[in-house]
């Protein structure tokens, strides 16, 4: 969707065509839904979270000011939302000392996670992903699933495009780490 | 970096969307807070006018009273005497003051209409 239809389509639900608000909730609600899982673990808790998403956007429609793209809005509110119920359920996640990863090799990184080696891998893989901080999970549902880039993660996360870069590499590594140390344990 | 082929294969394999009738659910959540959002702008608006009304209407009564030497005790033994008598006289001075009473009502109300104006453009559809 161009900036021009987005602005247009927000004008038109501003303006009282509240029906309008179909064309966002299909064009997005695959990708928030998406995000949210990743982070509540489990249909339900997303699906009532990817609700409230929907219904604090459209409450704070008139407050788009189109200074990034809507997407990387309703985005930032689905990061806020997902947060504030791990927050609420007191979701808790292993923790990693850096000195740890910093051991990882980066070849050792890239061979994990881009050869594709068969069903068990990837359930490990799974299980790796599941362990990953809030925060980090959705940095990577952004990057790898939704492809956007740095300064886009960024404005979501509402940190500095280096900081998200930093985070992203460190990330990869923790998934190599929670694969061979915890991944087996959580399943 | 690689293409990471093998974690984008891991995440792709989460469920892709919500249960079916989601849409439909959120959708009548919309139209309910839409709803809501109308009535409660609706009785901001009847409020404000009413407060802005009554400001603008104690504020001319005050301003009559000190500057003009208006009293509206005075005012309202005038306004009701006409009935008092029951009669109705077509000259004279109590046709007067109906002119002028008239003339005080038409520029408060071409006043209120000019607020209703002013905030409707300021603040967009009330």
């Amino acid at each position: 969707m161009e900036k021009r239809e987005e602005q247009e389509l927000i004008q038109s639900i501003l303006n009282g065509e509240t029906r309008a608000f179909t064309v966002l909730l299909e064009r997005f609600q695959r990708p928030v839904y998406s995000m949210i899982y990743q982070i509540a673990g489990n249909a339900q808790d997303a699906e009532e979270l990817t609700q409230d998403v929907f219904l604090k956007a459209f409450r704070s429609l008139g407050t788009f000011r189109g200074g990034s793209a809507l997407s990387t809005w309703l985005y930032r509110i689905a990061w806020n939302t997902a947060v504030s119920h791990t927050r609420k359920k007191r979701m808790e996640y292993p923790d990693v000392e850096d000195g740890l990863l910093a051991a990882i090799p980066d070849d050792k990184v890239d061979d994990l996670l881009d050869t594709d080696e068969g069903e068990a891998k990837m359930q490990r893989l799974e299980s790796a992903v599941a362990l990953l901080q809030p925060q980090e999970k959705m940095l990577i549902s952004l990057f790898y699933n939704e492809e956007k880039s740095l300064a886009e993660i960024a404005s979501v996360l509402e940190i500095s495009v280096e900081n998200a870069k930093v985070r992203l590499h460190r990330t990869r590594k923790k998934l190599v780490y929670l694969y061979n140390e915890h991944a087996y344990e959580n399943r | 970096m690689k293409t990471d082929n093998a974690l984008r294969k891991t995440l792709k394999k989460q469920p892709v969307g919500p249960s079916y009738g989601f849409a439909n659910n959120v959708m009548r959540q919309i139209l309910l807070e839409s709803e809501r959002i109308g009535r409660r702008n609706y009785y901001r608006s009847l409020v404000l006018v009413s407060v802005v009304s009554a400001g603008l209407i104690s504020g001319s009564l005050y301003a009559m009273s000190f500057f003009l030497h208006f009293s509206v005790t005075g005012f309202l033994q005038r306004l009701i005497a006409p009935f008092r008598q029951m009669h109705f006289h077509p000259e004279g001075s109590g046709q007067l003051f109906l002119l002028e009473f008239s003339v005080f009502l038409a520029a408060i109300i071409l006043l209120l209409l000019a607020l209703d104006h002013f905030i409707r453009k300021r603040f967009g559809k009330l």
